[in-house]
């Protein structure tokens, strides 16, 4: 009896483990998918409209993991002269994202926010060439979502 | 019977992250089917104190791209960069590491064609950097945008130029993250930063201005290359160049700190000459062709 016991456990394990090893593949490929490709496309269409208006969009992009209730800053160079917006997505519209730009004193200086659902972005002149600040900022509308998920961000910049 | 339990609940948390996943999926999709920019307008007064949340600030520092400058410039009125050409004859290195740097230098200076529209410099150097990519393995991702900048230049089209350098730079630097050689696709940034700003400075030192000077008030992106160079691994950190730069570096961000904001027209000069006396070891002909 304990060794058909035994027998169905172990069959139960095996076949969980192939059921976990599936999870892991199909998981696994669709979060890469997600993350390499998911969020850029979402920028980069949003970028597109900025680029009619005159914005020469990096052909690259920065991002990272981030929880809701969290704050991400990145350093940034930018010249006096240019007029900049920087564009931020998180793919997850339970959660909002802010991006605002500091100088090196601390201060928001953006002349010109929005912030819709995981998209966020923020407009600057700046005063002086020197180092700027960007924030990004996730927070949670839901009280019932998951909020101790890490969530990919991605960020874009164009310039003119 | 005990050790059953958490297995269940690990497969049961392993599909609600799965599902989760899906769900996440379905939100970028709809996002993406909206893809617009939303018209909510969002005005604070807000003070950021890093103190606060000290863990949350990414080390690294955005590296412009030199349209970046070049579009101040523009706008600064008309510029002679016609003097400021210079397409070395030494010989290609085979060593990945002064490779990555010329790569980065040789980009750089197609910017400089560009400002100074000349179209039989430009597909030299669109031919140029053709000629590197192959020899780091890059031709294929390369090839596009080298041929797209011969042609643009061939039309006139200096915007799609532009874009086609900036193109170049950006596939490699990819490529190398991809490929794991974050430090190659560094060195990259690095050189064309150290071209870039030879030649803003001998531009500057033509016609000085606070205004074209203050496009040099770089500290904090000379300190981070400062700090990368530092943390590469030993066989790239203590190449004789790459230290070299470090150093070099260092006086740099002396040099930029002084005038607290202020670049002189002594400072100018001075950045100038390090950073030539840099690509004189790896790119310029008037150093000695070593690795060559």
């Amino acid at each position: 009896m304990m060794k058909i016991l035994e027998q169905r456990n172990f069959i139960a394990s095996a076949r969980g483990l192939v059921f976990f090893v599936v999870l892991m593949f199909c998981g696994a490929g669709m979060l890469q998918a997600f993350s390499e490709v998911g969020v850029p496309v979402i920028l980069k269409k949003l970028a597109a409209e900025y680029s009619e208006k005159g914005f020469k969009l990096r052909k690259e992009h920065w991002n990272g993991k981030l929880k809701s209730g969290q704050h991400k800053v990145v350093k940034h160079q930018l010249f006096r002269g240019n007029e900049y917006w920087f564009l931020a997505a998180i793919p997850e519209s339970k959660h909002s994202l802010a991006v605002e730009i500091f100088d090196e004193a601390g201060h928001a200086i953006s002349l010109e926010r929005f912030s819709d659902k995981g998209l966020s972005g923020a407009r600057v002149l700046p005063v002086k060439t020197g180092t700027y600040l960007i924030k990004l900022t996730v927070s949670r509308q839901d009280a019932a979502a998951n909020g101790g998920r890490d969530l990919d961000w991605a960020l874009v910049y164009g310039y003119r | 019977m005990n050790t059953e339990c958490p297995r269940r609940n690990y497969l049961c948390l392993v599909l609600v992250l799965f599902v989760s996943g899906v769900f996440q999926g379905q939100g970028v999709k709809s996002l993406a089917e909206e893809g617009k920019v939303a018209g909510q307008q969002v005005r604070t007064v807000e003070v950021l104190d890093l103190k606060k949340f000290p863990g949350a600030l990414v080390k690294q520092v955005v590296v412009p791209v030199p349209g970046e400058v070049f579009s101040v410039l523009d706008k600064l009125g008309e510029q002679d960069w016609s003097g400021e050409i210079e397409i070395p004859k030494r010989k290609t290195s085979t060593d990945r590491v002064r490779l990555a740097m010329a790569f980065g230098c040789t980009v750089a200076e197609g910017f400089v064609t560009v400002e100074a529209e000349d179209k039989q410099a430009i597909q030299d150097i669109g031919r140029k950097v053709l000629r590197l990519a192959d020899t780091l393995g890059l031709k294929s991702a390369v090839l596009p945008h080298s041929q797209s900048i011969i042609d643009s230049a061939e039309a006139g089209d200096w915007n799609a130029v532009r874009r086609g350098f900036d193109q170049t730079q950006s596939t490699v630097k990819q490529t190398m993250e991809k490929m794991r050689d974050e430090e190659i696709a560094t060195l990259v940034s690095l050189g064309g930063w150290l071209r870039g700003t030879t030649a803003l400075t001998r531009l500057i030192s033509e016609s000085y201005s606070s205004d074209r000077s203050e496009l040099l008030n770089q500290p904090d992106l000379v300190g981070y290359f400062q700090e990368v160079t530092a943390a590469m691994k030993p066989e790239i950190r203590d190449q004789p160049d790459v230290k070299a730069i470090h150093n070099g570096l260092a006086k740099i961000q002396q040099i930029m700190m002084e005038g607290k904001g202020e670049i002189s027209e002594g400072a100018v000069s001075a950045i100038g000459e390090i950073c030539e006396k840099l690509l004189n070891r790896f790119y310029f002909d008037g150093g000695k062709a070593a690795g060559s």
